[in-house]
């Protein structure tokens, strides 16, 4: 289990550190072909490592569950996207980023609800600690 | 539908982007929950997070392609800052789908929402002149610490 704190951890990381770049690229490119860009670079490597691993037959699905990884993905980088930046442009940071920091709670909520999950005190303690960090960090940071 | 959300866009902005903040999150939490199901029953984390990208990749090139001559003209640094960025935004998928594949949603999803305070750090101390640190920050960094901790201490017992 710890094992997996730390590649969450480290994913956290890894979209931190992207968010530095995306801010220094987006200076002087759009939104969408910036994330265009972004996306075709994590396909082609992310590709060569799951073919090194698993080899090119890992990739034989069939339709349906092939259906379920294009859902995902369409839910995760375009809809949610989309939602995200609108919402920050109609509403403003202040006022998105709380509502947007509920993310992961509608994620623990799902995995009671529908997979069956459980959930102890600490886990719940430390779930709304997080979220409610989340939004004074996201709503606190200033410009210099 | 695209009239229905433009009279509320011009009527009500701030409560139309509350809402789309709110179906944003749905989307981001229900996409977590999926690709938990996804990686134990389907595919491995790395596979999968192939062809995610590659399907959001497709589905934004389409929405792109207009403006494609213009941003053909973008400096080179933009596009190898973004380069930089799909590299580490990749790996932190592959990341958080192995994550999923060996513990609950219910302990990876929490854990990986600290992603606002390591980039508002990372900022801080790269783009210093682009980014300051509040009292408010600071509270919130200790409450996401506190957090992560309680959640790895309470995955122990």
């Amino acid at each position: 289990m710890t094992q997996a704190i730390i590649f969450a951890l480290l994913a956290a990381l890894g979209w931190g550190t992207s968010a530095i770049f995306v801010r220094l690229g987006l200076q002087n490119l759009t939104a969408t072909p910036g994330t265009a860009i972004s996306l075709a670079v994590g396909t082609i490597l992310i590709g060569i490592v799951a073919v090194t691993a698993h080899g090119p037959t890992a990739f034989n699905l069939n339709p349906n569950e092939f259906a379920w990884i294009v859902l995902l993905g369409v839910l995760n980088y375009v809809l949610g996207r989309y939602l995200n930046f609108n919402s920050v442009n109609l509403a403003g940071i202040s006022r998105s980023a709380p509502l947007l920091a509920s993310a992961p709670l509608v994620a623990v909520a799902m995995g009671i609800l529908i997979g069956g999950e459980t959930i102890n005190s600490f886990i719940l303690l430390g779930t709304l600690s997080i979220f409610g960090g989340v939004i004074l960090v996201a709503t606190g940071g200033g410009r210099g | 539908m695209t009239n229905v959300l433009n009279k509320a866009i011009n009527e009500k902005p701030v409560t139309t982007g509350m809402l789309l903040a709110l179906m944003a999150a749905t989307a981001y939490g229900s996409s977590q929950f999926l690709a938990k199901q996804i990686v134990t029953e389907i595919a491995p984390p790395s596979v999968v997070a192939t062809v995610g990208l590659f399907s959001g990749f497709v589905v934004l090139m389409g929405l792109s392609i207009g403006n494609l001559p213009k941003d053909r003209k973008a400096p080179k640094k933009a596009v190898v800052f973004l380069i930089l960025s799909g590299i580490a935004s990749s790996a932190g998928v592959t990341f958080l789908y192995t994550a999923l594949e060996l513990a609950p949603v219910v302990i990876v999803a929490p854990v990986s929402s600290v992603t606002p305070l390591i980039s508002l750090s990372l900022a801080h101390i790269f783009l210093p002149k682009m980014e300051s640190i509040t009292a408010k920050t600071w509270v919130g960094a200790i409450l996401v610490v506190a957090g992560v901790s309680l959640i790895t201490i309470g995955s122990h017992i």
